[in-house]
């Protein structure tokens, strides 16, 4: 049972990633703060749907890339006279927009075990060790446009494994980093 | 729209910081236009957030936000407190200006709001709020909307209630009602507390009597019930920029227990489309 103060620890303890994650997605370090501050308020008012046990990361990860979608969306809805799409072609998502499934029913990890393990290599460098690509490129002996296009394959490839239906993965709780 | 001559070694060196900054500047200028590229660009800063969160990079785990870090004092506070998170000015439900015909029942809450802080929004300047709308059920056509933007036309209100079903956030649909011409574009889909859910979207009627408003309507059953209506002044060369009323309405929702806006595939599920 996770107690109102346990909570609020555990988001507070997310607030540097969360502030990096969204200065990732706006460019601008005003515009991170806003947006994690909205996002902060959103998971407060919602903390009764975190599950304890599942990551804190993830599921603020998806609050605040969730909002500052929808911004560009208002943004882009008020500013210019869109296209007019038909009522229902509901069916008419391009792929990339399935990128967007239950990432707190999978591992990370697991997701990453799947990749090849060129993909996982590269992946480790520069995510988690934070390997610049031309220090990528020197240690792995590849020019730094292999790098870049399979960085950006490896990533793809995770989004959609992390957003595979949980057809066979359905205990595939994330675990809270250590 | 679609942004076909930006490819993804472009995206993921963004998300890495590996570009320039000029090249940067005009990339996240694209970005912040395009709501799909914009989730094309979030598939890349989520992968490395991920990675980074799941195995343990070490840049992060040692800054700890002190009691001075505003975000993490409103946090603590709120828990403390248990209660709303920040004190926000009573709204005044007098009509402005822009007001829109009100169906005499406004002053009541929705049932399904009781007892909530619903009425605890942002006073925004100029705009017209019609709360708890009890005639403005989409469905079934004998319950005709005639709050909405004026516009008195069942036919019309089937039409919105069938969009509210089908319609991705993110789209704009041109709706034909008598002389008018409205445009609709669903904003987005939230999850309430109750379970409901519910659709945030705008309404603009063009013309000679142009008018736009952000709504909220909520499904019970099979049923769409208006919930919230938030006028957006008309100003000179278009409608404003930052609209107030879209900033109400998302309050309104954070009050209603919505934890932001569904990602596409979660609309989907929470529309029964999938």
């Amino acid at each position: 049972m996770t107690t109102p103060n346990d909570f609020a620890r555990e988001l507070v303890a997310s607030l540097p990633k969360l502030r990096r994650f969204a200065l990732s997605l706006t460019g601008r370090s005003a515009d991170a703060e806003d947006l994690v501050q909205s996002a902060c308020e959103r998971a407060l008012k919602a903390k009764d749907r975190y599950e304890p046990g599942t990551s804190m990361d993830a599921w603020m990860f998806r609050i605040i890339r969730n909002l500052w979608i929808d911004g560009i969306r208002k943004r882009a809805s008020q500013g210019r006279q869109q296209e007019i799409d038909s009522a229902f072609d509901v069916a008419g998502e391009d792929g990339r927009q399935v990128t967007e499934a239950r990432l707190t029913m999978m591992k990370v990890e697991q997701a990453m075990a799947e990749l090849s393990s060129d993909q996982q290599q590269l992946l480790s460098l520069i995510c988690v060790s934070e390997a610049s690509y031309q220090e990528a490129s020197e240690q792995l002996g590849i020019p730094i446009g292999t790098v870049m296009s399979r960085l950006a394959r490896a990533r793809a490839n995770l989004s959609k494994l992390l957003a595979a239906p949980p057809s066979g993965r359905k205990n595939m709780e994330m675990e809270r980093p250590a | 729209m679609s942004t076909p001559d930006i490819n993804d070694e472009m995206l993921v060196a963004l998300a890495d910081g590996e570009m320039g900054e000029v090249e940067a500047g005009k990339l996240r200028a694209q970005i912040e236009a395009d709501p799909e590229l914009a989730q094309r660009y979030a598939d890349f800063v989520e992968t490395r957030a991920l990675l980074s969160a799941s195995f343990g990079s070490a840049a992060d785990e040692q800054i700890v936000p002190s009691g001075t870090d505003p975000i993490a004092a409103m946090i603590l506070a709120s828990a403390n407190a248990q209660e709303p998170i920040r004190s926000r000015p009573q709204l005044k439900l007098a009509a402005s200006n822009e007001s829109v015909p009100a169906s005499g029942t406004q002053k009541t809450a929705p049932r399904h709001l009781s007892g909530r802080t619903w009425w605890q929004l942002p006073a925004a300047a100029a705009i017209a709020f019609v709360c708890g709308l009890a005639g403005a059920n989409l469905l079934p056509s004998t319950e005709t909307d005639r709050v909405i933007a004026g516009i008195d036309d069942p036919a019309f209100n089937i039409g919105i209630a069938e969009l509210l079903a089908k319609l991705p956030s993110g789209k704009t649909v041109e709706l034909a009602a008598g002389q008018q011409q409205t445009r609709l574009t669903m904003i987005a889909t939230h999850r309430v507390e109750n379970g409901e859910t519910c659709r945030e979207y705008r309404l603009e009627r063009t013309g000679a009597s142009r008018h736009s408003e952000i709504r909220v309507s909520c499904r019970h059953g099979e049923t769409w019930t208006t919930t919230l209506v938030a006028a957006e002044p008309a100003q000179d060369g278009g409608f404003a920029t930052a609209s107030a009323a879209a900033e109400t309405a998302e309050q309104f929702l954070a009050t209603l227990g919505s934890a932001g806006p569904l990602s596409d595939d979660d609309e989907k599920t929470a529309l029964g489309l999938k």
